[in-house]
């Protein structure tokens, strides 16, 4: 059974993966009764799919893609982007780690360097993943391929609505300088919020180096400077 | 002067203005290495600005987008910034040069020079004690009297920047452009400019909207230009927004003007080869500055007006009373525009709503001189007088009294508010000077005795209250704040002899103000009698 959100949206459908073969002999995976891919011609099926796309794809070259299956749609989306852009980049989420093996296993489509696939259920773990921040911060097009979508529906509202720590010591935990981080973790509460700790600063008596560029970082992102 | 940094936190605007900047410290020391520091989102014009070494630019888009984004952590906006600025805190720098004055752009210098106590920094800082420090008397003038003066300022911020700095502008060639812009520009315009006649560019859009101009006006403008023969050039950025306007503007011309997009590099040789520029305050006036092509400047809404004017000796500024568009006669802006291409320094402007006025260049500073027949005497006294005022406290040797004094008093309108002007000074002077003795009095009498400590405090109080104005009479009251609130908190005795000699130099500055206004009355006076005895001796 799978487990579900308070609306009743599954977060994980980690039911079995059964495979089959489609009429044109390529693998796809069903999950509960549920195809992922068109069972005659998944590859047709992902061309008319991502054909829905083409007018954004041809602004747009970052697409953070929900759901894997067996990618004949990331394959499709590939080649779309190739015609438009020098550069793109895909990433792909998938929260059930098993369809990730099993496509693995299978192969039926290989992705360029351009395409990342990022498999895991815990939410926050993505977010701790900088790369995979910059690039949601580059505001990408977002693809939900359906029918993984409902599969795994509860976990994907759940990674569009994530909500970061604002907490001291969760933002202290993220700096990549440790020095700095502990310093940072010194001048609250832990659980206080990070945005009341660096408007403390202008109260401060005696500002040291680490003190300037906070509050450095702090005039420029607290909107003083609009 | 080795290695500087110039650190630049505001818009397109001010760091093209920059560039006069940048190549005065390369004339003046040729050897000396430049870079500069600013937002990514504005550094396509500092790639414009010649003679820099390198352009560093922090994306305060991305930290804003990882800051307020609730998906992403702080943390990671935090280290972004971090890496950026570690690679300009691994450079030797001799000297932080900080030109936007701003909160950021002073934690940013300060954690420098924190960082590396070898390094000078000019402008503000925020010490140890999270007091804002000014590096020199301009550096507080920048930050303390051209903050507060909104359409007044005394002095325009180019000429702080080169007085802080130490050295004088150059005006020369202070663009980059691209040479085969250049070329099809140059080409294009001189054929125009033989067939059809002078080529005169109109700013159509301002990103603010109080200060631009609107279609209709636009329109007009092209329309009398085209009926006195000058070619009318709508400038715009290669954007949705600006295309539209410049079509309905186009549209409703009597004569299609010539329409030219341009991105900023382009601009460069658009500006540089036209032969005027109408425009509000937009950063385009400051290309028109940086290539010495003179501009009619209106000065309209929110613009800062003197502070940030033209300083073109060639250019004009049109300034409405009540700095509305609408009370901007066409006919003003055509007889400006006559002026401009047939410059007489005995010519003035008549406008019922507007004041005109040209830049002057004098030593190492820029006065406005007023060129409407009926200017505004209290207004043009104070703000001559102030600069005036200001020069003599920074001690500078050439205050260049005697040229802005003839400025001041030649062509006073209405002799009756002169002197009304002169009195008010006075009375205010006075006051202050009696408030000021009283606080020297009052803080020797708490030296003795601590506790007799409210006497002090009230007239602390009563000259602090002299700051919520800024005039020639209040200057003095505003540089005596600044320098209070950057006391650093010592002892009692420290503090009580650091607060007499603030006082005392208020005392004499007020003293300054005093001899200054009154030796300008005198002046005023003998010349109204001269002209009285050969008017008399002609009868």
């Amino acid at each position: 059974m799978a487990l579900v959100t308070a609306d009743n949206k599954p977060i994980i459908n980690k039911s079995k993966i059964e495979v089959k073969k489609s009429k044109v002999e390529t693998p796809v995976p069903v999950v509960d009764g549920i195809h992922l891919h068109s069972i005659y011609n998944p590859a047709k099926e992902a061309e008319t799919f991502i054909g829905k796309y083409n007018e954004n794809l041809s602004k747009q070259n970052s697409v953070l893609v929900l759901g894997l299956g067996f990618g004949y749609h990331v394959w499709q989306l590939e080649s779309e982007l190739r015609k438009h852009h020098q550069t793109w980049n895909i990433y792909v989420i998938e929260p059930n780690t098993q369809m990730t093996e099993e496509f693995k296993k299978f192969r039926p489509v290989e992705f360029s360097s351009n395409t990342r696939v990022i498999s895991g259920e815990n939410v926050s773990d993505y977010y701790d993943d900088i790369n995979l921040v910059k690039f949601m911060a580059s505001k990408p097009l977002v693809i939900p391929h359906a029918a993984s979508f409902n599969l795994s529906e509860g976990f994907f509202k759940n990674f569009m609505s994530y909500q970061a720590s604002t907490k001291l010591e969760d933002v202290s935990r993220k700096l990549e300088d440790t020095n700095l981080g502990k310093y940072l973790l010194s001048l609250g509460e832990p659980d206080e919020d990070i945005t009341n700790v660096l408007r403390q600063l202008n109260l401060k008596k005696y500002l040291n180096a680490n003190d300037h560029f906070l509050s450095f970082f702090n005039s420029v992102t607290s909107g003083e400077m609009k | 002067m080795n290695n500087i940094l110039l650190v630049h936190f505001k818009r397109f605007g001010d760091l093209v203005s920059t560039s006069q900047l940048v190549a005065g410290i390369k004339s003046q020391y040729p050897h000396t290495d430049i870079s500069l520091v600013c937002f990514d989102e504005f550094s396509s014009v500092a790639k414009l600005i010649p003679g820099l070494k390198k352009v560093y630019t922090i994306n305060r888009e991305s930290l804003l987008t990882l800051t307020k984004g609730q998906l992403y952590s702080t943390g990671f906006a935090i280290d972004e910034l971090r890496k950026k600025v570690l690679v300009l805190s691994k450079e030797s720098w001799d000297k932080v040069i900080n030109l936007s004055n701003d909160r950021a752009s002073s934690h940013f210098c300060s954690w420098l020079s924190t960082s590396n106590p070898q390094i000078k920094v000019k402008g503000i800082r925020i010490d140890q004690h999270n007091l804002a420090v000014a590096s020199d008397f301009w550096a507080l003038t920048y930050n303390d009297i051209l903050t507060r003066s909104t359409t007044n300022s005394p002095f325009n911020f180019r000429d702080i920047w080169s007085r802080m700095v130490g050295v004088e502008e150059t005006e020369k060639n202070c663009l980059l452009t691209n040479q085969r812009n250049e070329d099809t520009v140059s080409r294009n315009f001189n054929k125009i400019r033989e067939v059809q006649g002078k080529i005169v560019g109109i700013q159509v859009h301002c990103s603010v909207d109080d200060k631009g101009f609107s279609d209709e006006f636009s329109a007009e403008i092209c329309d009398q230009l085209s009926v006195k023969s000058f070619v009318p050039i709508l400038v715009i950025a290669p954007n949705d927004v600006e295309r539209g306007r410049a079509k309905t503007i186009a549209d409703t011309c009597l004569t299609r003007p010539i329409i030219v997009e341009c991105d900023f590099t382009a601009l460069s040789s658009v500006v540089k080869n036209i032969d005027a520029l109408i425009t509000p305050d937009t950063v385009t006036k400051h290309f028109a500055d940086a290539w010495n092509t003179p501009c009619l400047e209106i000065s309209l809404g929110s613009s800062p007006t003197f502070k940030q004017a033209t300083l073109n000796p060639k250019s004009l500024l049109i300034i409405p009373t009540d700095r509305k568009l609408a009370s901007v006669n066409i006919s003003d802006v055509m007889n400006a525009l006559n002026l401009l291409f047939n410059p007489n320094p005995n010519s003035y402007v008549e406008s019922n709503a507007c004041n005109i006025y040209s830049p002057v260049r004098l030593s190492s500073q820029t006065v406005y001189q007023s060129r409407s027949t009926k200017r505004n005497d209290k207004v043009e006294l104070d703000r001559h007088a102030s600069v005036v005022l200001l020069n003599k406290i920074a001690n500078i040797n050439d205050t260049n009294e005697k040229e802005i004094r003839t400025i001041a008093l030649t062509d006073i309108y209405d002799n009756k508010r002169a002197k009304q002007w002169f009195a008010d000074v006075e009375e205010t002077v006075t006051a202050q000077t009696r408030d000021v003795l009283h606080a020297i009095r009052s803080l020797l009498q708490m030296k003795e005795n601590p506790k007799k400590s409210s006497a002090f405090i009230e007239s602390l109080d009563r000259l602090l209250s002299f700051t919520e104005q800024l005039n020639t009479a209040t200057i003095s009251a505003v540089i005596f704040r600044s320098k209070l609130e950057s006391l650093p908190p010592t002892t009692f005795a420290d503090n009580a002899r650091s607060l007499e000699a603030l006082l005392f130099e208020y005392k004499a500055n007020l003293q300054s103000c005093l001899n200054l206004v009154q030796s300008w009355e005198v002046e005023l006076n003998n010349s109204r009698k001269e002209n009285r005895s050969q008017r008399q001796q002609s009868i």
